[in-house]
């Protein structure tokens, strides 16, 4: 059943990925900017090998980087948020904020995990013992959609993945990825596109 | 370009458009797009773990960092070090090195030249009863006057009208008698070629 977008509310009842500090709301442009500059604090904190200030970076960010993993991996997704983070807080003395989202930092590790992992699964799993692909596709729609995701040219795909299952606003992908927001909402639609005519064929 | 249909979609996503409307625009090509753009939403609001049991064993397993690097302060010293020390002492190896070149291979008669100049210069800061011979009291009026301390006794000097030096200080000397004698002999000739040649000349008359 189609559903009308809300018209009050932002197109997308996406989960706040701020919204995990309570005394932090973004329901208005200066509130986002002090979150943003809180997650300024966070990463510099963080940097300065204090753990708390990892552990609510973690807190923040943990949905949108399991959402993603879960959406490619199925299982251990935890296991895939977990290496992403160790990552990041091994990488976070060589951070530089360039004004794209912390998000989007987080997220180009969190590529590399989930193509590390789906190597070893490649290694650990020969072929040969694998269920047929195609049937197991139509039982896990989610895992259909996102190896049909992985299909699309780089930065769709990056589009999609930051909108769609981390959460990014608009505004954030286009940040994250260098873009307007009108050439970031053109790629939405042109990899919806092309993912609606991946799913058909498949 | 983008497409009527792309146009639309984002109206409709910035709630401009309904779906309705969208459908009655787009029939059989809008269906979809929107389908699968809710599926994708779903899966953004898809339900998720509690991320603190994750936290507390990824914490376990976070390595150690040092806190953040001190950027050391640069300092006028530091600035002098590097800009003056070091190209100094670099000059310095430079000429010490081209010296010793230079010596080890110029001509003998160069080496010996420069072996008595060192001598003369050497022999101006030497001790008083070295130079003056036992008789004579460092710190004399004479030593004052002329800095060289004198080689042969006071009573003696009348003697010796050509005052020759090397000779003077050989008699002085007792101990370096035969290197004093070397030296003058090497000296003789060049130093004092006026009195010297005229000695040696002699016999041959």
């Amino acid at each position: 059943m189609l559903r009308e977008p809300n018209p009050s509310t932002p197109p997308l009842e996406r989960p706040n990925i701020f919204a995990s500090i309570p005394d932090v709301r973004t329901e208005t442009d200066e509130a986002e900017v002090r979150t943003l500059d809180l997650v300024q604090r966070l990463v510099e904190r963080a940097r300065e090998g204090r753990e708390d200030a990892f552990g609510d970076l973690y807190r923040r960010y943990h949905a949108p980087l399991f959402r993603l993993a879960r959406a490619h991996l199925g299982d251990g997704a935890e296991d895939a948020v977990a290496e992403t983070f160790l990552r990041a807080w091994k990488g976070l003395p060589g951070y530089k904020d360039t004004g794209a989202p912390f998000l989007a930092w987080l997220y180009g590790i969190a590529r590399h995990v989930i193509a590390d992992e789906f190597r070893r699964r490649a290694r650990v799993e020969p072929r040969a013992d694998l269920p047929d692909g195609r049937v197991e596709w139509k039982v896990d729609d989610e895992l259909t959609l996102a190896a049909a995701i992985r299909g699309l040219p780089d930065e769709q795909r990056q589009v999609i993945e930051l909108k769609f299952l981390m959460g990014a606003t608009n505004a954030e992908v286009a940040a994250a990825l260098g873009k307007s927001e009108g050439a970031v909402n053109a790629k939405q639609w042109r990899a919806l596109g092309a993912l609606r005519k991946m799913l058909e064929e498949a | 370009m983008r497409s009527a249909l792309d146009r639309d979609l984002a109206r409709w996503e910035r709630g401009e458009l309904s779906l309705a409307d969208l459908g009655l625009r787009h029939p059989g090509r809008a269906g979809g797009m929107i389908a699968l753009y809710q599926r994708l939403t779903d899966i953004g609001v898809a339900a998720v773990p509690d991320p603190e049991p994750g936290w507390v064993r990824l914490r376990q397993r976070l390595p150690q960092r040092p806190d953040v690097v001190q950027v050391r302060t640069v300092g006028p010293a530091f600035v002098l070090r590097r800009l003056v020390a070091r190209p100094l002492a670099l000059a310095a190896a430079l000429v010490l090195l081209g010296g010793a070149i230079g010596y080890a291979a110029a001509p003998k008669a160069v080496n010996h030249r420069l072996s008595s100049f060192w001598e003369s210069v050497e022999n101006m800061f030497q001790d008083e009863p070295r130079q003056g011979g036992p008789d004579r009291t460092p710190g004399s009026p004479r030593d004052d006057e002329h800095g060289l301390a004198p080689s042969v006794p006071d009573d003696e000097e009348g003697d010796d009208g050509d005052g020759e030096e090397g000779e003077d200080r050989g008699d002085g000397d007792d101990g370096d008698d035969r290197e004093d004698g070397d030296d003058d002999h090497r000296d003789g000739p060049s130093e004092d070629s006026g009195e010297g040649s005229g000695d040696d000349v002699e016999p041959d008359d």
